[in-house]
């Protein structure tokens, strides 16, 4: 297809899936993917601390099928469409993987999951895995800094909404699909990608399992566009299509496409390094460094005051009286209060900060009570995530911290010692040292892999084993 | 939009899923003839050149036998049949073209409660439970909601059709009140689907109803295991009717008279032909064993033995209308897609 800035979109993202290769990526960004396939195996596997994996296990395991592809953790193998299903649910379902703060989307989650299914089931070698990442990590965020702000004020997901398009240039990169079929699977994929943020308000999990959806989504639709199944090439961008018709009105095509190939979005990608929401961290970073300084014992601290953005840092601190005791786990990872006063009580904010008796814990409850907090527009003036933090002494001595940009973001990057020490946090208790070790070391070499399936074949964990599912 | 607390209006919906009344004798038996004519639509559609399409792809899928593609031989995982059945349900309905705007239950829910009823082994009363729940949910969320869906371009179909296949998966599971709610709330995720318009001839509509049937059956399987789905699937504030709809849609009509007034009872695909309408024009129409067969009636059945003319016998066939005519006092449902299935696969 001959493409011209009138193009539909999905012919022109179709068309840099088709064509990018891994000889197109630089070094630097090749490093920087396995950092995040890295960091994405490891909060999937992190996800055996939620209460739902073992519900998908059973159905995706107890299907049976064709073993074609693992399922993380479990070790079991199924068909590649089942696996990404599977796989997907754990890679989002802690809430605890990568983030474009302009797309307000994780890209990997959906990816990954989708890719390794196929590159297992294809005998796919490693350097095919990082470009069809790349191309789909690229796809995603570029859409969500088109289209995620009007998603998520219209209720959509934009980590399911975008992920599953992504995906889709993914799983056609990865089987070195031509553009139309690309094309035509993106098409289709517009007719069955959805996901809303319902969950989020009343701390269910339908969101644990956006990721997933989002990879089968794209598993399904290149499925059918390779059996010839062909789709409107307007269905992305036009006045009706998807984009319009999830309330983001009439989307230009053509920012989107600008410097597809040149400019790579995975470089403004944010990790983690908390498992909680990320308009936190910058809190309990502050809060971290303070408790580290052991300028007032905690339980002498007076008062704690916080300067928050009316945008998202408001929301983070009120109603008050919940914030400062959560009611649930998942509460407890949207508070300032709890997060800030249990990283100044216990020197860390780690998993276990999120279980049920960790909410009973009176000293953190405590201090959260004595947190106060100003409104400050400065804090949402970029998207670095700023944050302001102020301890007083009973002498009235007051100690402040500030940042102008959380660990993790672009700016103030993890480095690749730091995104091993999270794996290393999220797998504990969940692997073996052999296993945590050898993933480790397959995915730092993850291009010169000619075979992957060593990678999924060590995210085998006796804790995914006990479910009692058919594994 | 709402007046009635978050909550309300999704519980006051898989209540009477759970407890479901008694249905009405006239929807009992339009719901029969809505298996019969999907079965034939399903049947005709899978030797067409879209449905062919979906059926290549649908055989070289793998795993678990649970369920039957309706109208074929082939057997799959209860989520994988119930998206061919809903796929071939909708191609062979109007041969894939742009969908309706009323509700078209046949081609979502159908697919997924047969699929589910099928796996579990119901028996043709609780089949019949499942697609009553589904069908007038999907009929009050269109009424409700679907032209505000439909105004922004898209199809309240597929989108309120993925979760009353959940509330009607649930239902033939016999699941609770809490957990039919709960597959309602995982089923908002899976709600999708455009009015744009497909290329000419292409099986991509069909997808998108399949997606919708057997998101259905899905988020009824996780329920079922005690995943925790939104409360407030329908009303809440970032929920189905809010994301998809417009402002002035209201939740509290999807649950006015529930369960006294049938909304389903009228409002089917097969365009208000309603057999006990007409009970004195009983003459001459084949399903011997049936006592009353009506003139509306004897029309969907000849549509029927068109359909599947050529894939099984006039025996083989009359057997499949006379069960499922008498679907209430069949003892497990398979044993009519099966009967379909063996005729069909020779």
């Amino acid at each position: 297809m001959a493409l011209s800035s009138n193009s539909p979109l999905a012919e022109r993202l179709a068309s840099f899936a088709a064509a990018t290769q891994y000889s197109d990526l630089r070094p630097e960004l090749v490093a920087l993917v396995k950092l995040h396939v890295l960091d994405t195996l490891g909060v999937a596997l992190g996800a055996s601390r939620t209460s739902s994996w073992p519900m998908m296990l059973d159905i995706v395991a107890g299907q049976g099928g064709d073993e074609e592809s693992t399922l993380f953790g479990a070790g079991t193998r199924v068909p590649a469409a089942s696996a990404a299903l599977f796989n997907g649910s754990l890679t989002h379902a802690l809430g605890f993987d990568d983030t474009h703060l302009e797309a307000l989307l994780h890209p990997f989650g959906a990816i990954l999951p989708a890719v390794l299914a196929v590159a297992e089931r294809d005998r796919l070698d490693g350097s095919k895995v990082i470009a069809a990442v790349a191309v789909g990590a690229e796809v995603t965020c570029r859409l969500g800094i088109a289209a995620g702000r009007a998603l998520v004020q219209s209720a959509f997901q934009p980590t399911a909404v975008c992920g599953s398009l992504g995906a889709v240039t993914a799983v056609g990169s990865a089987r070195g699909l031509d553009e139309e079929i690309i094309a035509n699977a993106l098409g289709l994929a517009a007719s069955m990608a959805g996901g809303l943020h319902e969950s989020t308000l009343d701390g269910t999990w339908t969101k644990q399992v956006h990721a997933g959806l989002a990879a089968h989504v794209a598993m399904v639709a290149i499925e059918f566009a390779e059996a010839g199944v062909t789709a409107s090439p307007g269905v992305l961008d036009d006045v009706g299509g998807l984009l319009d018709a999830y309330g983001c009105g009439q989307i230009d095509a053509d920012p989107i496409a600008e410097g597809l190939g040149s400019i790579w979005q995975i470089d403004d990608l944010a990790i983690k390094v908390y498992p909680t929401c990320q308009g936190v961290h910058s809190y309990v970073d502050l809060a971290l460094d303070l408790a580290e300084q052991n300028h007032v014992p905690p339980d002498e601290i007076e008062r704690v005051l916080v300067r928050v953005g009316p945008l998202a840092g408001v929301g983070l601190c009120e109603p008050r009286s919940l914030r400062a005791r959560p009611q649930t786990t998942y509460a407890a990872e949207f508070s300032i209060p709890y997060c800030v006063a249990s990283a100044l009580v216990n020197g860390r904010l780690e998993f276990d900060a999120f279980t049920p008796a960790s909410l009973e814990d009176e000293r953190v409850i405590a201090l959260a009570h004595k947190l106060d907090y100003v409104v400050d527009e400065a804090m949402d003036e970029d998207l670095s995530m700023r944050g302001w933090l102020q301890i007083q002494s009973p002498a009235g001595e007051l100690f402040t911290a500030e940042t102008d940009a959380c660990r993790g973001t672009r700016a103030n990057p993890l480095t690749a010692a730091g995104i091993r020490a999270k794996f290393h946090k999220c797998v504990a208790g969940i692997l073996s040292d052999e296993s945590e070790a050898l993933i480790g070391e397959l995915v730092g070499q993850l291009d010169s892999l000619t075979d992957i399936t060593p990678i999924v074949a060590a995210m085998v964990s006796p804790v995914f084993a006990r479910s009692g599912a058919p594994v | 939009m709402t007046e009635l607390a978050a909550g309300f209006v999704s519980m006051a919906v898989a209540v009477f899923a759970a407890d479901m009344p008694t249905i009405p004798r006239s929807l009992s038996d339009q719901l029969k003839l809505e298996l019969l004519d999907t079965l034939g639509h399903c049947a005709a559609a899978s030797r067409g050149a879209a449905g062919e399409q979906v059926m290549g792809v649908m055989r070289e899928r793998s795993g678990s036998e649970e369920a039957t593609v309706l109208g074929t031989s082939l057997r799959l995982p209860a989520r994988d049949a119930a998206m061919a059945s809903g796929a071939l349900a909708h191609l062979g309905g109007n041969g894939g073209a742009r969908p309706a705007a009323g509700p078209r239950p046949s081609v979502v829910v159908l697919p997924a409660v047969m699929a589910t009823a099928e796996r579990v082994g119901a028996d043709g009363h609780r089949t019949l439970r499942g697609l009553a729940a589904g069908y007038e949910l999907h009929t009050r969320l269109v009424v409700a909601a679907g032209a505000g869906m439909a105004s922004r371009a898209i199809d309240p179909n597929t989108v309120c059709g993925a979760v009353a296949a959940a509330a009607g998966a649930a239902t033939t599971m016999e699941l609770s009140a809490d957990e039919i709610t709960s597959a309602m709330g995982v089923a908002i995720s899976m709600a999708s689907g455009l009015l744009y318009e497909s290329p000419p001839g292409s099986a991509a509509s069909g997808l998108a109803v399949g997606w919708a049937a057997a998101g259905g059956v899905l988020a009824a399987e996780l329920a079922s295991r005690g995943f925790r789905g939104c409360h407030a699937a329908i009303e809440g504030r970032k929920a189905l009717l809010r994301a998809f709809s417009d402002e002035d849609s209201s939740a509290d009509d999807v649950i006015a008279d529930l369960g006294v007034r049938w909304l389903s009872d009228a409002t089917t695909s097969l365009g208000g032909s309603r057999p006990g309408d007409d009970d004195d024009e009983s003459a001459g129409a084949p399903g011997a064993g049936v006592d009353r067969v009506t003139a509306a009636t004897a029309k969907l059945v000849e549509r029927y033995y068109d359909n599947v003319r050529g894939v099984v016998t006039e025996q083989q066939a009359q057997q499949v209308v006379d069960q499922v005519l008498t679907l209430e006092a069949q003892a497990d449902v398979g044993g009519i897609v099966a009967l379909h299935r063996d005729a069909a696969s020779r």
